[in-house]
């Protein structure tokens, strides 16, 4: 009789322990905004103009990184350690930067440009933060030493950086104001151990003393459950400084997280797709063990993009990446050239005001460069035609909405 | 409303049953699972895979021989590929082994070395990465063994495995095996 009742609590405890887990992913996953219509009375994104830019020789169709600064010159890193710049309005190569392999390390692959004078460029591992500028030069570089971490990782020995500058879906780039760097890190493992669910994933460097002031922002809501594993590029946090606040967003996550610049939690808002009911089931911890298992998820999940905020248009965007099927004929897995893609755009208080859908993967993934007022898009390389063009080609606009438009 | 009583007597006999098994019972049952655990683990889970893309890639019909795959990296320090690149470009013992090699070369040292294999193994180059587009359970290093088109081996193999396991395991002559 023992043993039996033994038996029933011990599966009491069982389910209800999944079940807590299981409700509060379900709370956090769930999209409140799904098959809402929108009101849009404000803006419209509308395609205005389509590139045509040759390549220099040996430069790629698709660049690592890239940043687009003052809405004309766009910087793209390409070979780990060159930098091309086009002016995107005279349609033409301009320059291509490039740094000895000896001085910056294993490769860039973020760029940040504050101004002419001050290009931030950054290594993945070991990381380094490199000041350069538009004539070449290699001003300054903060070593990895400098850039140690005091964070708790049993997989790494505490005297190595412990930590990378993620590089996933191309754009953690980071942000300076008044002298103050902040940057997505990233624990080493962090994929893969729960642990890093309380670390803060944002680290703020002080450029004038050249050391870490503090790390903020742990991950929040979906992004915070013990448990909770998702493909490692989907792990990672975005955020974007726009005046005195971070808004931080996660590739499966609904929400924006906003923060002050001393790390302060402000608020969370929805800032979803009403094409997405809810975020599919995590993988757990053992599904990373099965390389193909974790790959087919990749595949089919739906996931969004970065965050931007578009300073002279007043409006937030975020691109969505719609689910798609396993397989694109049989035995043969997708390649995303059908993937539905759309930019969600959110007027200055987060509201949603305008979804606009890409048809057949128009949109490529990682191909989208923010301006001032609208995006830079490339289509995903299904469609690409010639070896010796820039790809980013399709520039798309926020405008007032005409009383006509529908 | 008997019926059903009569059924949870009976499920509780069951389940008492289950408590009342003794040694030599229980050694039975670890015995049968063990043997279902070993059965299931002979066979490679993404073994049609692997064969529909050595097939449409590679033109390999018939698969016999030891066939290792791979990745090359844009990375320095990453450990993984130079030990594969170190291990086959040095070594010109290893009997019966197709490499395959996923992904484009990212500088002249690992140019060097590719070429080196070439000159000595049975080398498919897999410059577009087209693995990733075959459910052949490919992560990082993998190898698999084939005899006359049946598969008979295969193994993930880490880092730390390459010097040691895989080193030893290449250098035995592979008709030696009787699987």
């Amino acid at each position: 009789m023992s043993k039996t009742l033994l038996i029933i609590l011990s599966l009491m405890l069982f389910f209800s322990c999944e079940k807590f887990k299981k409700d509060d992913y379900n709370e956090l996953g769930i999209n409140p905004g799904y098959g809402k219509s929108i009101n849009n009375t404000g803006k419209n994104i509308t395609l205005k103009d389509s590139l045509s830019i040759k390549l220099p020789f040996s430069s790629p169709v698709q660049y690592l990184d890239s940043y687009i600064y003052n809405d004309s010159l766009f910087f793209g890193i390409h070979n780990s350690n060159k930098i091309d710049v086009f002016n995107l309005l005279s349609q033409k190569h301009i320059k291509t930067l490039e740094f000895n392999e000896y001085e910056i390390g294993e490769g860039i692959f973020n760029v940040y440009v504050k101004s002419l004078d001050s290009i931030y460029i950054t290594n993945y591992y070991p990381p380094k933060i490199h000041h350069i500028n538009y004539e070449n030069k290699l001003i300054n570089t903060i070593s990895p030493g400098t850039l140690q971490l005091d964070i708790n990782n049993e997989k790494v020995p505490k005297n190595v950086v412990n930590y990378r500058f993620p590089i996933s879906l191309s754009y953690q780039k980071p942000s300076v104001n008044n002298n103050l760097m902040y940057i997505a890190i990233e624990p080493i493992g962090a994929s893969k151990h729960s642990g890093f669910r309380e670390t803060q994933r944002i680290g703020v460097f002080d450029l004038n003393k050249s050391k870490w002031l503090k790390s903020i922002c742990k991950p929040e809501g979906i992004m915070s459950l013990e448990g909770v594993f998702f493909n490692h590029d989907l792990m990672n946090p975005f955020f974007v400084r726009v005046e005195q606040k971070l808004y931080v967003t996660y590739p499966m996550s609904h929400y924006v997280y906003i923060y002050s610049l001393d790390g302060d939690l402000i608020d969370k808002k929805l800032v979803s797709s009403s094409f997405i009911e809810e975020t599919p089931t995590s993988l757990n911890k053992n599904d990373f063990e099965d390389k193909q298992k974790a790959w087919n998820y990749r595949i089919q999940t739906p996931f969004y993009g970065p965050l931007f905020y578009h300073k002279k248009a007043g409006v937030f965007s975020r691109i969505f990446h719609q689910e798609q099927n396993l397989y694109k004929i049989k035995g043969i897995l997708n390649d995303g050239s059908k993937r539905k893609g759309y930019v969600l755009y959110f007027d200055k208080n987060l509201k949603k005001i305008g979804e606009y859908e890409f048809k057949d993967a128009k949109l490529g993934i990682g191909k989208v460069t923010p301006f001032d007022d609208g995006l830079l898009i490339g289509r995903s390389n299904f469609y690409w035609e010639n070896e010796d063009e820039f790809i980013q080609k399709f520039i798309y606009k926020f405008e007032k909405k005409n009383k006509n438009d529908v | 409303m008997n019926l059903f009583k009569n059924s949870f007597i009976n499920l509780k006999k069951k389940i008492r049953m289950m408590f009342k098994l003794n040694i030599s019972n229980i050694k039975y049952t670890v015995l049968v699972i063990t043997f279902f655990l070993n059965s299931c683990n002979k066979k490679y889970k993404y073994e049609t895979g692997v064969r529909f893309f050595l097939k449409e890639e590679f033109k390999e019909d018939i698969l016999d021989g030891r066939y290792y795959f791979f990745l090359l990296e844009d990375c320095n320090s990453c450990q993984g590929d130079n030990l594969n690149l170190n291990l086959f470009a040095k070594n010109i013992n290893f009997q019966k082994v197709k490499i395959i090699i996923i992904g484009e070369v990212f500088n002249d040292e690992q140019a060097t070395k590719v070429m080196q294999i070439t000159e000595k193994y049975s080398v498919f180059r897999d410059l577009k990465s087209k693995i990733y587009s075959y459910e052949t359970g490919f992560g990082k290093s993998m190898l698999i063994d084939f005899k006359k088109d049946n598969l008979i081996h295969n193994k993930f193999i880490t880092d730390p495995l390459i010097d040691t396991y895989l080193k030893d395991y290449l250098n035995t002559d592979f008709k030696l095996y009787d699987f």
